[in-house]
């Protein structure tokens, strides 16, 4: 069953007839460059922007943290909190602990705190809500280490109870949290899969020896730049023939690891 | 096209992900013990989206709703003072205080700051409706304070709190245009150009009175500005946020003033009748000076359906005391209009014969609180244009005419006040 349905869904020119599911319990991260439209959907799943065209539906109730948390300035921490405390599903014990471990100062003004204090409130706010969907769009953004290894930490637990979906810049994160990768480009969807389904993918090797690349690999190629002496290519090479391709032609080969992060600034390029 | 580079890391080998700051933090026990879901889970309702769009704008905005506190209870204190400047003071106090506030609030559209709560499954109607109706509520409170407290400090408060109104509608009707304040000013003159104008245009319809035609205009552009705000709530919340589309919809609100004209032109007859002079040219139909009303008089010729009297350059005057006493009069008339007239009434008596019945023709005069209507047929009141004296029960009244005679009038008719007959 899925917990998060968006048929062709389209606003503007922020994002243009995307479509996807995403299972019940899933965790999933929406990536893309600057401007791709990964605000601009979460936005549109929260209800917090309606959409000229298509249709989406989450698994309710939603909690929602807007980019760069989207709180008042003027308003203090602790009337945020008491504002949602007066809501249903606010989890006391869940949201003081994380208000507790961020080391929030209650009094302080939120357009007083900065980037990153204001994305722990907003985590500890959303996710001290008991929700079926977690929208978080950047919950990473301006944290200290330490932070980010919390917030990690509740977004899985999370995770493991609901369906989480973050709009996200810091891949390694996604990779590490997520099962399921959505790729946006110019507000296209380029590509929704399991985090495996990437690593199938696509490859980076390095290549020595006198053997023309391009000509042995072909289509295969997605890019290649000559490194100390050889090659280094990253391929787009689902049947897994790239490898045996350079070794027929004479090659010697290593596959390299291939951060996702560097993958994505290639694909989403 | 560009293609970058391929990433290289600094240092072989160097971890993904921040492992000094995973070996300083607890590792094996969960960060908080997350309790198990329960179902079903609740939805927040409507009044808890108006209840939490209410508390969010009072505590984020608490000190500009101060500020309008004390300046209603400066300009109450004021009036209490000796002499007319303290009074004048704090009216002008309270008045700008009212108007910034207005203004502020009205253009205060953060959906941005919307969009949270709208994540949490607040209606986003709601949570508008909670903010508008915060800021009504503190605008009515510091409106009508002063007449609470038996003070009078607006002087003509009607017009205070219309103002008031239009200023917070005018800039409420810019929300979702633009997302900043700096962005939406220029929209909200706009939107103030555009409710002039449209004034101007009703009013030389003469379809009501100056009065009647103003009320209309800027109560419909106030009107469309907070429908607008909470419509557009509802239709894309974060819009302004700089996501979505800016919509022109403030146009819109530029031009529902312009509404006024079917409004004005569709209203009958008033329920009052004056007959016009000895005689008896017609009969003259008096509207109340009620609101909303266009204040327009009707005439109708013997065997001939009304027909409204043209209303330009402050032709009819009609006043409503609030002991129930209506008066009106109609400034010379003839003199000023005679071709006009002719053609309005559309009767076959030109314009020498109106001018030679000029006296005649002037019916000022007042109907009683009782509705007893009395007349001065002949006279034209002076340069108050209205009775300078009324009785507590409306019943009588004194009228200066133009040479500075005092009439008085009641139940027995219009009579110089030192006739004999006259009565206190």
């Amino acid at each position: 069953m899925s917990a998060i349905e968006v048929e062709g869904l389209s606003l503007g020119r922020s994002l243009r007839g995307v479509s996807f599911h995403l299972p019940a319990g899933s965790c999933s991260a929406v990536i893309g460059a600057n401007g791709a439209g990964k605000s601009t959907l979460l936005g549109l799943l929260a209800g917090a922007l309606r959409p000229d065209t298509g249709r989406a539906r989450c698994g309710g109730p939603v909690a929602y943290l807007p980019e760069g948390l989207g709180l008042d300035g003027l308003l203090r921490v602790e009337a945020a909190v008491a504002l949602l405390s007066g809501l249903p599903g606010w989890e006391p014990a869940v949201g003081g602990a994380l208000l507790e471990r961020f080391g929030l100062d209650p009094k302080a003004r939120i357009g007083a705190l900065s980037m990153g204090q204001r994305t722990r409130l907003g985590v500890a706010l959303t996710l001290g809500r008991r929700a079926r969907t977690y929208l978080l769009d950047d919950p990473f953004l301006g944290l200290d280490p330490m932070a980010q290894v919390i917030v990690e930490r509740a977004i899985s637990e999370r995770a493991a109870e609901a369906t989480v979906l973050l709009g996200c810049q810091h891949a390694a994160a996604a990779e590490r949290l997520c099962d399921h990768l959505l790729l946006l480009r110019a507000g296209a969807l380029l590509w929704c899969a399991p985090v495996d389904a990437w690593r199938a993918r696509y490859r980076r090797l390095r290549v020595s020896g006198p053997v023309d690349v391009q000509a042995a690999l072909g289509a295969l190629v997605v890019h290649l730049e000559p490194q100390g002496g050889g090659t280094v290519v990253l391929v787009d090479d689902p049947a897994g023939m790239a490898e045996r391709q350079l070794r027929v032609a004479g090659a010697r080969v290593d596959e390299q690891a291939l951060p996702l992060d560097e993958l994505l600034l290639w694909v989403s390029a | 096209m560009h293609k970058p580079t391929l990433l290289r890391r600094a240092r072989p080998g160097a971890p993904l992900a921040p492992t000094d700051a995973e070996a300083q933090a607890p590792a094996a026990a969960p960060l908080v013990a997350l309790p198990p879901l329960r179902a079903p889970l609740e939805a927040p309702r409507f009044s808890a989206a108006v209840a939490t769009g209410a508390r969010l704008i009072l505590q984020s905005r608490a000190l500009l709703f101060l500020m309008l506190a004390v300046a209603a209870l400066v300009a109450v204190a004021a009036a209490q003072l000796p002499g007319s400047f303290p009074a004048a003071v704090g009216r002008a106090v309270l008045g700008i205080t009212l108007g910034l506030f207005a203004a502020l609030r009205g253009i205060d559209g953060r959906s941005r700051h919307a969009a949270f709560w709208v994540g949490m499954g607040l209606s986003p109607t709601g949570l508008e409706l909670g903010a508008v109706g915060l800021d009504l509520g503190a605008m009515a409170l510091a409106w009508g304070l002063p007449g609470l407290l038996g003070v009078d400090v607006m002087g003509a408060p009607a017009l205070w709190g219309g103002l008031g109104l239009l200023v917070y509608g005018v800039a409420a009707g810019t929300r979702s245009s633009a997302p900043s304040e700096a962005l939406r000013l220029p929209r909200m003159l706009g939107v103030t150009l555009g409710a002039v104008g449209a004034a101007v245009v009703t009013d030389l319809t003469g379809l009501g009175t100056t009065d009647a035609v103003l009320q209309w205009v800027f109560g419909l552009t106030a009107l469309s500005g907070l429908l607008l705000r909470l419509g557009l709530a509802h239709r894309c919340p974060a819009s302004a946020a700089g996501r979505g589309r800016a919509r022109p919809t403030y146009l819109i609100s530029a031009l529902a003033g312009l509404l006024a004209v079917p409004i004005l032109g569709a209203q009958q007859p008033g329920d009052l009748e004056a007959r016009s002079g000895v005689q008896q040219l017609g009969t003259l139909y008096v509207p109340g000076g009620g609101s909303g009303a266009s204040g327009a008089l009707w005439w109708a010729a013997p065997g001939e359906a009304p027909r409204r009297l043209p209303m330009r350059g402050g032709f009819p005057a009609v006043d409503e005391h609030p002991s129930g006493l209506v008066s009106w009069r109609r400034v010379d008339p003839v003199h000023h209009s005679a071709p006009l007239l002719a053609h309005a009434l559309g009767s076959k008596v030109g314009a020498a014969e109106l001018w030679a019945q000029r006296e005649a023709a002037s019916v000022d005069g007042v109907r009683l609180a009782d509705g007893q209507i009395v007349e001065c047929p002949g006279r034209a009141w002076g340069p108050d244009q209205r009775p300078h004296w009324v009785s507590d029960d409306g019943l009588q009244a004194e009228a200066l005419d133009a040479s500075g005679q005092r009439w008085h009038l009641d139940a027995d008719g219009c009579r110089p006040v030192d006739a004999a007959a006259v009565r206190r």
